[in-house]
């Protein structure tokens, strides 16, 4: 049997906010950031608009559909932000967890189509 | 195999996404633009309405229609953006009258995040800058300098992310946008910037406007010099400008999306909502400065997508939803309380939401019926090719060799007699006082024997020609004033006459001129020619519409066909047809103000020539195919413009329109002789001679398609035909709309198949939806059945967890509940599958059988399912096949196992095609349309070698359509006929949500490989409008990818070579190495597909 080899997984590492412009910045950034994720993954306006979907009513991909095949969210098709919206339930959501834990570090690669090389 | 397939449109779209008015055409012309989608119309205004003066396709999706003017320029040029970020500017050119592409680029960035809320295109009103919102965050600006000419376009940053509109201001210094955004939080604003074009980037502007109403989404720009912005919200309208003035007014909760400005001082706007409510928005001011904002409600029209005020209270209503409309605004209400005068109706079958095909007559011609629109303008359109006629009256009679109508005078506006002729007598039909047929006589002429000719003749008189003598009959008296005798052994085979002139041809090429003078017949020349004669034919096509200078012959031996001059019958012009059919009826005729020559062969071609009047030059010869038996022609007249009926074994109506001649099939099946009847008691009819049976009837608007429509004041969404109980059903809902909340009632609806007559209706529960719905019987069952399927839609749901199936018989009439079935999910689709339900229940599918309980009745039971879909939402089957049309993982295969009962999968798609609408072409090529309106066509691989292969579609083609298909179905339009090529080539239709129905069609190789040489060869010669690239706007593009299309032939640019003229036709056959009337007649076989 041979050694069990450990691991370190790291940790986090903390770091002190030196001054409040500093905390100020970052509270900016994040609300942009936050602002652009939530454009890039909810309905738009002329969406939630054309189906009548108040401020945070949330809408169900039926609708969605609903008013895709009606020409009612304005260009006719799902944009990207609704289709994320639409796979929102269909995300997984519980996990990850282990599939597989081995003694010694694994390589995952495929051989080229031809076979001489491994790509990794 | 159908793996090569040609698409085309039967309809153009319909649907109404931008119109403008300025002067295009002319300093002083008015014209309407309108855009729909991918195409552009330009109309002229005129006191007898709008005139359409050009209509063409765009190679992309127009975004952006704007009409500018620049400095020093008299007209308006026109800005179109296409949703690909193509632009071009168009101006008219006054002399070819045709669109000249003035400039054109292309504006897409390779980094930006596309916006979601809709691209806006807007240009400067003082023309120094046409700004584009494409990306979030950015705005584009397209600089011009002072000669009105684009220079570099440039990106400048825009701090707001979630822009809902933008529009310059007028009168600014310098260029000054209004933005209306909405914050991180929610709120929204209006904020001003200045473009400084030196910069290249913006000033802050002079004013801003914050939390504005939560529903504002529509800015107007008033023109100076009251200048300022018009902020519509849904709760409030609020006007504010720089001078800090800031007016508000409540209205009543709406969505207004579309606005015209009535006045050029902009103090009055139109404004429809999303009920199709249509109000007045006053400015009041004193002296350049608003005082306050004042709405006015002016009564309802369709629900505006955009609304162009004309002149005099006239104004054009666009809209996706419904018709659009021209309507009035008058000056005092109407009972209802409405100002609103509906002048025109412009037909719309946008969206198609779903349709059926149904054959009633059972010959392979699908009428297609469809849902269509939505909300309030929500309705069932009845669409079919080809002309009806509707039969009035109608008595048994045999062996009918020709149909002549007379009238009682010369002058008389209506006809009185119908000449019947038979193989040896003439019989004469009158109508009497109580417009009714009855059999009469007519003293002067010979019942006797057949009859040749008829006509009504100056003076009062009437002709009948015979073979034996040409007989001149008093209108008054009805006897007989003159005749002359045909010489012994010289008997007349063929005659035409006009009002004052016979020609008649004998045997032995023998022509025989007689003119009407002073009552009396007189020879006036005679000639022999050097063949037996055919046909002739001298109806007047010059300025004298009773005297013509021209006489056409067809001759028999050497298949030609002649002009000759009257009176002296000088050959002016001899026309070798080729082949060996002899040519068996020939017509002189005007449509349109163009002067042509039709020549029908004894095996159903006819030859066309355009013939110059005064000349008799032939010109712009064509060939098509209108049947397999000889042709009989003949001018009639329908709502005052003239038409050629051609009467064969496939009746076709040939009409001009936009000075082209068109071919539209009559629906009769064999028609061997026709007048027109024009009575006072039913106008513009018809007589026809069937194989025993002669009617009269009324002949449809002379058009390719008609459609009727059915109006339902609520939406269509899912509709089925069973043609054993003669009826149609379909899933409607009615939207309700109170001030506190909105709420839909959902029915199932029942109709005649045929007058469709409501016959039934089935309401379904609260928060019940109808999503599918199928006409299928189940083994062991004679019965036939609707099945539908439903979805709970609750509002805290994401998805549906709960739906039914039901299962209606129809019994005297009315929808009878059988069965229902709860299901945990939205019943997506549903399939008779092996005497079988197989349903699609959110990302499952079902297999349920149909069981007899012990008490007699049935039951739906669950037999076997598959699962592993995100949500399945379309299904096809074929056998024991079925093709999934996911939400985003395109599309796969699933077989169902009889001995074990079991559905598994076959193959997949691995592309992540979002898609709308599935069908399986064959057994092996099955087609999808996905959400970025392409279309693709995947095949199974059933030899490949390894499992993995086999487990996977090959993707075989591909192609940008450019429309949002729902729904593809197999069917075809147009009669299949056993005997042609065309015939045997399968079809699927298709209904996109901007009303176009268009064709399908799977050709063989070698077909496919002809036309795909003469689709690149096409490309060279016609440009597309503003200099769009065609290859371009048909390659595939989707959010991951863009490659070229294949396989798959754009059937709307092929069939264009039909517009062509000679000259260029003559140039691409050139390029392809086939003759031009070759070329020609193979691709007027395919406008027959459709």
């Amino acid at each position: 049997m041979g050694w069990k080899r450990k691991t370190h997984h790291g940790g986090s590492c903390h770091q002190q906010q030196s001054c409040p412009s500093h905390g100020n910045e970052l509270s900016a950034i994040d609300e942009e950031v936050s602002h652009l994720t939530r454009l890039k993954s909810e309905p738009c306006e002329r969406t939630r608009a054309s189906l009548h979907a108040g401020k945070k009513r949330h809408i169900s991909t039926f609708k969605l559909l609903s008013g895709r095949e009606s020409n009612c969210l304005g260009i006719g098709r799902f944009s990207s932000a609704d289709c994320s919206y639409a796979l929102r339930k269909h995300l997984p959501v519980k996990g990850p967890w282990c599939v597989d834990d081995m003694d010694s570090e694994a390589y995952i690669s495929q051989f080229s189509a031809d076979g001489s090389l491994l790509i990794g | 195999m159908s793996v090569w397939n040609y698409v085309v449109t039967a309809h153009k779209p319909t649907s109404v996404t931008h119109s403008c008015v300025g002067n295009f055409t002319g300093p002083n012309q008015l014209n309407l633009i309108v855009a729909k989608c991918t195409r552009i119309e330009i109309h002229l205004l005129t006191p007898q309405g709008l005139q359409p003066m050009i209509d063409v396709p765009i190679y992309g999706r127009i975004a952006t229609l704007e009409l500018f003017r620049p400095h020093n320029e008299t007209q308006d040029f026109l800005f179109i953006a296409t949703e690909r970020y193509k632009f071009c500017v168009l101006q008219w050119d006054g002399e070819k009258s045709e669109l000249l592409t003035r400039a054109m680029g292309d504006v897409s960035d390779r980094i930006g995040r596309p916006t979601d809320n809709g691209q806006i295109g807007i240009i400067d009103p003082d023309c120094r800058l046409i700004g584009l919102h494409l990306y979030d965050g950015l705005f584009k600006v397209i600089p011009f300098d002072n000669k009105g000419q684009l220079k570099e376009a440039f990106n400048i940053r825009l701090e707001e992310l979630q822009v809902l509109d933008i529009k310059f201001l007028y009168g600014c210094v310098k260029p000054t946008i209004v933005v209306l955004y909405q914050d991180n939080k929610d709120a929204r604003h209006v904020k001003t910037y200045e473009v400084a074009l030196k910069d290249k980037d913006f000033v802050e502007g002079p004013w801003s406007q914050n939390n504005l109403d939560n529903g504002a989404g529509l800015l107007i720009p008033v023109p100076a010099p009251l200048g300022g912005v018009i902020i519509i919200g849904e709760e409030t309208i609020v006007y504010c400008n720089a001078n800090s003035t800031f007016r508000a007014i409540p209205i009543k909760q709406s969505i207004i999306r579309a606005y015209g400005r009535v006045d050029p001082d902009g103090s009055r706007y139109l404004l429809g909502d999303n009920a199709g409510i249509l109000h007045l928005l006053v400015l009041t001011h004193e002296r350049e400065r608003v005082t306050g904002l004042k709405i006015e409600y002016l009564g309802e029209t369709s629900i505006a997508s955009s609304i162009s005020y004309l002149d005099n209270g006239v104004v054009y209503v666009g809209s996706r939803f419904g018709d659009s409309q021209l309507v009035k605004l008058n000056l005092q209400a109407d009972p209802n309380g409405s100002y609103v005068e509906v002048l025109e109706r412009y037909v719309n079958l946008g969206p198609i939401v779903d349709f059926c095909v149904v054959d009633l007559d059972r010959q392979g011609q699908g009428q297609v019926v469809t849902c269509s629109g939505a909300f309030k303008d929500g309705s069932l359109r009845v669409v079919r090719n080809g002309i009806g006629i509707n039969e009035q009256a109608s008595v048994e009679l045999q062996g009918i060799k020709g149909l002549w109508s007379l009238k009682s005078s010369f002058n008389d506006p209506y006809d009185m007699y119908l000449v019947v002729s038979f193989i040896s007598e003439t019989r004469f039909l009158a109508m009497n006082m109580e417009d009714e047929l009855e059999e009469t006589e007519i003293e002067g002429f010979d019942a006797q024997t057949q009859t040749l000719f008829c006509q009504n003749a100056i003076n009062d008189l009437l002709i009948q020609v015979t073979a034996n003598s040409v007989r001149l009959v008093s209108c008054t008296s009805r006897e007989l004033v003159d005749q002359w005798n045909a010489p012994e052994g010289f008997s007349v085979n063929v005659a035409s006459a006009n009002a004052s002139q016979v020609l008649l041809a004998t045997g032995g090429g023998h022509l025989v001129y007689l003119e009407i003078k002073d009552s009396k017949l007189v020879e006036v020349k005679h000639i022999q020619l050097e063949h037996e004669i055919s046909c002739v034919d001298l109806n007047p096509i010059g300025e004298n519409p009773q005297y013509s200078s021209l006489a056409a012959v067809g001759m028999w031996t050497d298949i030609s066909v002649r002009i000759l001059s009257l009176p002296d019958l000088e050959l002016i012009r001899k026309e070798n047809l080729g082949g060996e059919i002899v040519p068996r009826s020939v017509l002189l005729c005007t449509l349109e103000g163009v002067s042509y020559l039709l020549c029908a062969l004894g095996d159903g071609h006819l030859f066309s020539f355009l013939l110059n009047a005064s000349t008799g030059e032939l010109t712009d010869r064509k060939k098509v195919s209108l049947g397999t038996q000889p042709i009989s022609l003949r001018t009639f007249s329908s709502k005052g413009t003239t038409h050629v009926f051609a009467s064969s074994d496939r009746p076709t109506v040939i009409y001009s329109s936009n000075k082209k001649l068109l071919y539209s099939n009559v629906n009769l099946k064999e028609v061997n002789h026709m007048c027109p009847f024009n009575t006072a008691a039913i106008p513009d009819s018809l007589a026809i001679a069937k194989e025993g049976e002669l009617s009269i009837g009324t002949i449809d608007d002379i058009q390719k398609l008609h459609i009727r429509t059915i109006p339902l004041n609520e939406q269509a969404r899912r509709i089925c035909h069973q043609e054993q109980s003669r009826t149609l059903a379909f899933c409607s809902f009615k939207h309700n709309q109170t001030s506190i909340e909105e709420s839909e009632t959902h029915f199932v609806r029942l109709l005649d198949h045929q007058t469709f007559e409501f016959l039934s209706i089935y309401q379904l529960d609260q928060y019940e939806h109808g999503c599918s719905i199928i006409s299928c019987s189940f083994s062991d069952d004679n019965n036939v059945y609707y099945c539908v399927g439903t979805a709970y839609v609750l509002p805290e749901e994401n998805e549906p967890s709960k739906g039914r199936i039901l299962v209606f018989a129809v019994e005297d009439g009315r929808l009878q509940l059988i069965v229902e079935k709860e299901t945990k999910g939205a019943v997506y689709s549903l399939n008779a599958f092996n005497g079988k339900l197989l349903a699609a229940i959110n990302q499952k599918i079902q297999l349920y059988k149909w069981m007899l309980r012990e008490d007699g009745s049935h039951e739906l039971q669950s037999e076997c399912g598959h699962h592993g879909h995100i949500l399945a939402l379309y299904t096809q089957t074929r056998g024991d096949f079925i093709v999934v049309g996911d939400l985003m993982k395109s599309i796969s295969l699933l077989v169902y196992k009889h001995e074990e009962s079991a559905i598994e999968e076959l193959a997949r798609d691995y592309n992540a095609n979002w898609m709308s609408a599935v069908e399986m072409l064959d057994d092996e090529i099955y087609i999808g349309a996905e959400n970025n309106y392409n279309i693709f066509t995947v095949r199974k691989n059933s030899d490949a070698a390894t499992d993995e292969e086999r487990g996977r579609l090959e993707v075989v083609g591909e192609y940008h359509l450019g429309e949002f298909v729902n729904r593809l179905r197999h069917g075809s339009l147009v009669m299949r006929l056993p005997d042609s090529e065309m015939g045997q080539i399968p079809t699927v239709i298709f209904g996109t949500i901007n009303g176009v129905i268009g064709i399908i069609a799977s050709l063989p190789h070698e077909q496919y490989v002809f036309l795909e040489k003469l689709q690149s060869t096409l490309v060279k010669f016609i440009k597309g409008v503003g200099n769009l690239s065609h290859e371009q706007w048909r390659s595939f593009h989707n959010d991951k990818k863009t490659s070229e299309a294949r396989n798959f032939l754009d059937g709307d640019l092929i069939e264009s070579f039909l517009d062509l003229s000679r000259n260029k036709m003559e140039e691409v056959a050139k390029g392809m190495g086939v003759p031009v009337e070759e070329l020609s007649k193979r691709v007027e076989e395919l406008t027959r597909l459709h």
